[in-house]
């Protein structure tokens, strides 16, 4: 669900701005391929004259999916025990691309920079391409419990889209619009940041290797 | 003298290229007042992200004059970490946390990346209070807190901040918009440097809801 993948509806958004296109654009329908959203977007630093991301919406803050972090404690007994669990969790960005850019140069990928410029001016601190939290939770179990530690890793989603002005006709347009999102961790959405300590008791086997 | 001063109040808008029509009200000029006024609800002027864009790098002189004292206030608490005890047991937690706190401005945006702009608010923070601007504090710490069983034990934080208003003052070698001298209103919220902070605890049983989204 993280990831939509958008190849050609930057196509459908193209807009033809000169005058003298009714008679042409019919003409360029037909014979012009319309180029891949990451074919326009690896000319933003790279070919054309104008290229600036608009966020639409401001971020949206989300919790990723809860998984278990550190490992799960046994207590054998007899008398509850308290223990410290380290961890550490951590995500990455994503867009919705969901392409590999692994053979793209620096300058094809000039947008991700576009878009790192645009996330600072807006919210006055850098993007986090990744992040990585790593703590220390005391947890207590009781006699023939075990227990373990969950967390679901704050995320923002920015929506918005790419704005491409060309000296000339690219793909038979002047102006083109790209649709993007980008998705990454949030460490300072707090109120979706939620440490759970769980305990249940013990099952016959787990038992059987306290001997 | 042929200069003309304009004071382009201060108006939020949302990012994208939109330009600013200024009301006749807010164009103050020496000189040809009645000619310039009748055209002035039409004439285009730059938006204060272009302005800013302008300081120090197109500019002959581009400062920032703070008035008055800097208001210091505490800032509204914030969550700053929490646990849900999905335990039968009380627990008593350590919760390690960090939380950083930004400035921001009446602009919403950030000057950060406008090197020019953000250089002269800082000599200009200096001069008048005689020391360094603080943009950034993060605070870390860990806190004991005991949770009960089935309950969320929560940490909250606030940080004792500043106000400061002022405006920028800045002159062009040649008309810039029609004019040759622009002034930029902007009130600043920041982390006080070698200010206080708050720390509060609240335990409080889980809602059905929270059972759910944090015990499953």
């Amino acid at each position: 669900m993280r990831l939509t993948t958008r190849t050609v509806a930057a196509a459908a958004v193209a807009v033809a701005t000169m005058a003298g296109t009714t008679v042409l654009a019919g003409k360029a329908l037909a014979e012009e391929q319309p180029p891949t959203s990451m074919e326009l977007l690896m000319k933003c630093r790279n070919g054309a004259d104008f290229c600036e991301f608009h966020a639409e919406g401001g971020p949206t803050v989300f919790a990723g999916d809860r998984h278990q972090i550190g490992t799960t404690l046994f207590n054998c007994g007899p008398g509850a025990s308290t223990k410290q669990v380290t961890w550490i969790d951590g995500t990455s960005e994503t867009n919705s691309l969901g392409v590999s850019l692994i053979t793209a140069t620096d300058t094809e990928l000039g947008f991700f920079s576009v878009f790192k410029t645009e996330y600072e001016v807006s919210y006055g601190h850098k993007w986090g391409t990744s992040e990585s939290t790593n703590r220390t939770t005391d947890v207590k179990v009781d006699a023939g419990q075990k227990a373990w530690l969950t967390r679901a890793t704050p995320m923002q989603r920015i929506p918005g889209k790419y704005e491409l002005h060309f000296g000339s006709k690219f793909h038979g347009h002047y102006y083109w619009y790209v649709p993007f999102t980008m998705t990454g961790p949030a460490p300072e959405a707090k109120d979706v940041d939620v440490v759970s300590q769980h305990s249940a008791p013990m099952t016959a086997g787990e038992k059987e290797q306290c001997a | 003298m042929t200069l003309s001063r304009r004071v382009q109040s201060l108006v939020p808008r949302s990012r994208g290229r939109r330009r600013l029509t200024t009301g006749v009200g807010a164009v103050l000029t020496v000189g040809l007042l009645v000619s310039v006024a009748s055209i002035a609800s039409a004439e285009e002027v730059p938006t204060s992200k272009e302005l800013m864009e302008k300081c120090g790098k197109d500019t002959d002189f581009c400062e920032f004059h703070i008035s008055g004292p800097a208001r210091a206030y505490l800032q509204t608490a914030g969550l700053a970490a929490q646990t849900a005890n999905c335990t039968g047991s009380t627990q008593d937690a350590s919760l390690t946390w960090e939380k950083s706190t930004s400035s921001s401005n009446s602009f919403g945006w950030s000057l950060k990346v406008m090197a020019g702009a953000a250089k002269a608010f800082q000599l200009g923070f200096k001069v008048a209070y005689q020391h360094e601007w603080t943009d950034t504090l993060t605070d870390r710490d860990t806190t004991k807190m005991t949770i009960p069983g089935g309950h969320m034990g929560r940490v909250f934080h606030a940080r004792e901040m500043e106000e400061v208003s002022g405006k920028y003052e800045m002159h062009f070698g040649s008309r810039y918009y029609g004019h040759y001298y622009w002034y930029l209103p902007m009130t600043v919220n920041s982390p006080k440097g070698g200010g206080n902070d708050k720390v509060t605890t609240k335990s409080e049983p889980m809602t059905e809801q929270e059972r759910a989204q944090f015990c499953a």
